[in-house]
């Protein structure tokens, strides 16, 4: 196996068992939310469950994220991964993780009679977006985590947090009128790519000074 | 075969030695194979290196000889050539330490030589 | 199979030095003992051999390429350190068997069967999550990874650190016969010496940011004695030689020496000559100055 397939199988290991996770938080989630507001009809919390999962993963994948700057990747380093592509797994298990939950979306919505996918297109491509913007504003945060530890560890959860919550109104379908309206939809897809692609080159530099410590 | 090592000695002597022991005890009879440095430094948890040093001592003695792609084997007359060189360096190994130490406490050669005829 | 070759190794933690030049060949097919004391650097130096961390200066090559990314040589090598189960975070969340199934992914020759067989030895069940181990099982599961990584150069980092002096036996015994199975080539760091120098078919001492001696064990030995008795009788018989760790007690003095080529001792029946342990030698050599 060459080295990077390697890093892909690590990613996809770990993508799948993020998406579980945030699958189940969900439902717990919008199950919470649907029994406490007896006003929410069934098609309402369907749209809802939609977003709700939206926003769980990017939530889940920020947490991750940090989580494997300051563990996975150096666990791969340990085992003689190669720096750059252990670096680019933190990013490729977001990647894999945001396929994941699109199919599920995907599927999920297709099911539902009572809605078509092209009502939704828009809700899916802004969040693919934000995801990609979330992955790579990961990537650059953790060079931060990797440098000082624990204490920007917190630092970072809080603006990752805070960017997640941005992102997932822009999914909202707020967000999709916004969008609409502002003509930003062009801006918003290049920026996003630009976040992923940016915050990886800093993480890519930053994994040659990285001392795997004991 | 089941000697523990001791500090004062090298380890490899020490394996020679135990072959040797075992050869004038009958537990290795002549042409007979001996372990290989591989079973021998897994017995005994040493370095094969180690337990080649100490094997080859043999060989280079004439007591152990080589069968190409079989192993190590005792050679005919190993047991008498081993009593003759433990003989030969009988006096170097012991008789020489006992004068000395009888010299150092201030006992004649004549005292020595009674307490040896003593001795049962 | 190759030989792993440091050259000028330096590094450097803001200003101390703590590798200060270091050239090291690591022959194929040998098992390498590197002793040293607590901060020595033995750590840092293993992890720069390979490319877990950067050295300042210095290159590492595995038969000639470069180490640093570099899948192909990194291929050979494996580095089993100590897993701490204190971080709640990540890999000690997990179960021995995942961590062993992320070994595979990475370690090209992973031979599955041997690490049931070892943990089997070990009497330890796999589903355990690495942050419920004691001290002792985690060190056994650094030995798994390390034997079962079938890699061509294998290093652990202190193996027998909270093992009992029975399972300290049984990791000597799987080291040797898997040695003798696969003529792999091992680097050990320990600091319980004694038991672990018949093992080592060569010793490495650490000191001071270099390499005091890499040598055969058995020949190290060889030409180490260790002098006692009157103290002029002492100098008489040492004079000319290398020696380390002059003790006095009174009229008399202890010392140990090490002789070069075609040195010896001047005979004298006054002085008590001894040969020296490892550890012994080790003290000596690398105790705190005087």
């Amino acid at each position: 196996m060459s080295g990077f397939s390697r890093t892909m199988k690590y990613s996809f290991h770990q993508a799948w068992q993020r998406t579980l996770v945030s699958l189940g938080v969900s439902v717990v989630y919008s199950l919470y939310f649907m029994l406490m507001d007896d006003t929410l009809s069934l098609k309402e919390f369907i749209q809802d469950f939609g977003t709700y999962l939206l926003f769980v993963s990017v939530l889940f994948m920020t947490i991750y994220g940090l989580v494997s700057a300051a563990v996975n990747v150096p666990e791969q380093i340990s085992f003689g991964c190669v720096r750059l592509h252990a670096a680019l797994s933190l990013s490729l298990s977001n990647i894999f993780t945001m396929g994941f939950v699109m199919l599920i979306l995907v599927g999920y919505y297709a099911v539902m009679p009572q809605f078509s996918i092209n009502d939704n297109l828009m809700l899916f491509l802004h969040g693919f977006e934000g995801m990609l913007a979330v992955t790579g504003l990961t990537a650059f945060l953790s060079v931060l985590v990797m440098k000082f530890g624990r204490y920007a560890y917190i630092g970072c959860i809080i603006v990752l947090a805070l960017c997640s919550g941005f992102f997932a109104g822009f999914m909202s379908k707020m967000g999709n009128d916004f969008l609409a309206t502002a003509n930003l939809e062009f801006i918003f897809a290049v920026a996003s790519a630009a976040i992923l692609i940016i915050g990886n080159i800093a993480l890519a530099v930053y994994s040659k000074y990285i001392e795997v410590k004991a | 075969m089941q000697e523990l090592f001791t500090q004062e000695k090298s380890i490899y002597i020490q394996i020679s030695e135990m072959i040797e022991t075992d050869i004038l005890r009958g537990i290795l009879l002549e042409e007979e194979r001996v372990p290989s440095t591989n079973e021998l430094a897994k017995l005994y948890a040493i370095n094969p290196a180690t337990a080649a040093k100490g094997v080859n001592i043999l060989v280079d003695a004439g007591i152990l000889y080589k069968k190409r792609g079989i192993g190590m084997f005792v050679s005919e007359g190993a047991k008498e050539m081993i009593l003759t060189n433990r003989k030969n360096a009988f006096y170097d190994n012991f008789v020489k330490a006992i004068v000395d130490e009888a010299e150092k406490l201030g006992i004649s050669k004549e005292e020595l030589t009674k307490m040896i005829l003593e001795e049962k | 199979m190759g030989n792993l070759v440091c050259k000028g190794i330096v590094k450097k933690y803001k200003d101390k030095v703590v590798l200060n030049g270091v050239d090291l060949t690591i022959e194929e097919g040998k098992i390498y003992g590197l002793i040293g004391r607590n901060g020595v650097g033995k750590t840092t130096l293993l992890s720069i051999m390979t490319a877990q961390n950067p050295a300042n200066e210095g290159t590492v090559q595995y038969d000639g390429e470069q180490v640093w990314e570099n899948r192909k040589a990194l291929d050979h090598l494996c580095f089993s350190r100590e897993l701490n189960a204190l971080t709640t975070l990540g890999p000690n969340t997990q179960k021995i068997k995942e961590y062993f199934k992320i070994a595979s992914i990475y370690y090209p020759n992973w031979d599955q069967a041997y690490a049931e067989e070892l943990m089997k030895q070990f009497g330890i069940d796999q589903k355990k999550r690495i942050s419920k181990l004691s001290k002792g099982m985690l060190s056994m599961v650094t030995i798994t990874i390390g034997l079962a990584s079938k890699a061509d150069i294998t290093i652990l980092d202190e193996p027998v650190a909270g093992l009992d002096v029975v399972a300290r036996e049984d990791f000597y015994r799987m080291l040797i016969e898997e040695h003798a199975n696969s003529g792999r080539t091992f680097i050990v760091s320990t600091h319980i010496i004694e038991e672990a120098a018949d093992v080592f078919e060569e010793v490495i001492f650490l000191k001071d940011g270099n390499v005091l001696l890499k040598e055969n064990t058995v020949d190290l030995l060889d030409r180490a004695r260790h002098v006692t008795g009157v103290a002029e009788d002492v100098d008489l018989v040492t004079e000319g030689l290398h020696k380390y760790h002059e003790e006095k007690m009174g009229r008399s003095k202890g010392v140990t020496v090490l002789l070069e080529e075609g040195q010896s001792l001047k005979e004298n029946a006054q002085v008590t000559v001894q040969p020296l342990s490892l550890q012994n030698l080790f003290v000596a050599l690398c105790g705190r100055e005087e």
